[in-house]
């Protein structure tokens, strides 16, 4: 949303404090003049001093020195309760992926769908083994998540799709922008990921369904123009196939 | 090459001044993993190695910036992944983990809609609008900190007041916005 001279970018860092002399003087000339730039103004003010406020509710833990020793490694760090278990995990990370790779996952992904993979491969039977939300709490989450990315996904849709139950529905992010990561399991308990991005710039719409595989599991990609979206999980590539049509054909 | 006297100077300082900041560090570590848990173990770890590496911080400068670039690495580099495995999602956050309401319901459950609003963003921009508006950094701190251009923190300003402010605005208006 910007007009020729003043951005979304330049209203806000001068509402922050933040803008040059010479953008402030741009923008409130374009105050005096322009209807626009004071309505798109007005969309960007925010109460600030009611976020400080609302972060006062968050009650951190009381304080422990942690006990470090100066040559201690990471895997000494387990010592410590806390952290124990994070540092458990961390190594498991290590030993199940290889330092370079994970990196590389973390830091270069290729693209959304690298992203989706990397940490869709993170997932077990386990993951959503005790997730069994009510129909109103799902309902709702749906609701939430689909705005994201300006969807209105229906749950009958998802709860109507065969050999998959509808587990759970969050957003993630990828490179700031929300990523829709609708999660099913099969009968079996295998974890299958229905992620949507919105595109960054639209393309023209396809109805064409392709399947790959990325960190070992079955994937199907497909594009309506506006969004892009992926169903990954498992190695039964007709099953993620299957799903891929039937969600490409409600028009999710 | 750093004197010992300037290395106890530094350890002395980050031990003396990790308990001042702690709850701050804990607050970006709730804004960046979205729940109690989470923020408990990345906060936890960033003060252990923020201790760990005493002897490279530099004496008299901002201890606060050092230990949210180390919980921000790590939370980047170990946690987040560590936190999928667990539990099974990235940046999911929700404020229903938050402390009972206190003497102002009212006041409090306006907050708490504000929190959840600003938890709601995706963890780029959530992590951005904390330091900025919530912490207070300049648009070129939190760019050093983060290691983005200033232009991407003002992307992700503008995008994240545009939907906050919308959010806000369907509920009960802007009079005390700036």
């Amino acid at each position: 949303m910007q007009n020729e001279m003043i951005s979304d970018e330049d209203l806000v860092a001068y509402l922050d404090g933040e803008a040059d002399p010479a953008t402030i003087g741009r923008i409130e000339a374009g105050l005096r003049r322009e209807a626009d730039v004071r309505r798109r103004l007005d969309h960007l003010r925010l109460d600030v001093e009611a976020l400080k406020d609302s972060f006062a509710l968050l009650e951190p833990p009381v304080f422990t020195m942690p006990e470090a020793a100066p040559a201690r490694g990471r895997a000494a760090a387990a010592a410590v309760p806390v952290w124990g278990t994070v540092a458990a995990a961390c190594v498991a990370l290590v030993v199940g992926f290889g330092a370079g790779h994970w990196q590389q996952e973390v830091e270069a992904p290729k693209g959304w769908m690298a992203y989706v993979a990397a940490y869709q491969a993170l997932y077990s039977p386990a993951t959503l083994a005790a997730i069994d939300q009510p129909q109103e709490a799902l309902r709702s989450e749906l609701a939430r998540v689909s705005d994201a990315v300006g969807k209105d996904i229906d749950l009958a849709q998802l709860e109507g799709l065969a050999d998959v139950t509808y587990k759970r529905g969050q957003v993630l992010s990828f490179k700031g922008r929300p990523l829709v990561q609708l999660a099913f399991a099969t009968p079996t308990g295998v974890p299958i990921a229905f992620c949507i991005i919105e595109k960054k710039e639209a393309t023209a719409p396809s109805d064409q369904i392709a399947t790959l595989e990325l960190e070992g599991l079955s994937a199907a990609q497909w594009t309506d123009g506006v969004h892009d979206y992926v169903i990954i999980g498992g190695q039964d590539t007709a099953l993620i196939e299957r799903l891929g049509g039937q969600l490409q054909a409600m028009q999710i | 090459m750093l004197t010992p006297w300037k290395r106890r100077s530094a350890q002395g300082e980050v031990e003396a001044g990790l308990p001042q900041i702690f709850p701050r560090v804990w607050r970006y570590a709730y804004s960046l993993s979205g729940t109690r848990d989470g923020a408990d173990d990345l906060a936890q770890a960033a003060c252990l190695r923020a201790m760990e590496r005493a002897r490279q911080f530099q004496s008299g400068t901002h201890l606060d910036r050092w230990v949210f670039r180390i919980t921000r690495n790590l939370w980047v580099s170990e946690l987040r992944k560590a936190q999928v495995r667990k539990q099974g999602g990235l940046s999911v956050v929700d404020a229903e983990e938050i402390a009972d309401p206190g003497q102002n319901p009212e006041r409090d459950y306006d907050r708490r809609e504000v929190l959840q609003a600003v938890l709601d963003l995706p963890e780029a921009q959530r992590e951005t609008v904390f330091l900025v508006y919530i912490e207070g950094y300049s648009y070129k701190e939190a760019a050093e900190l983060l290691e983005i251009p200033l232009a991407t923190v003002m992307s992700r300003l503008a995008t994240a007041r545009g939907r906050l402010s919308q959010k806000f605005r369907d509920q009960e208006g802007v009079s005390d916005a700036k």
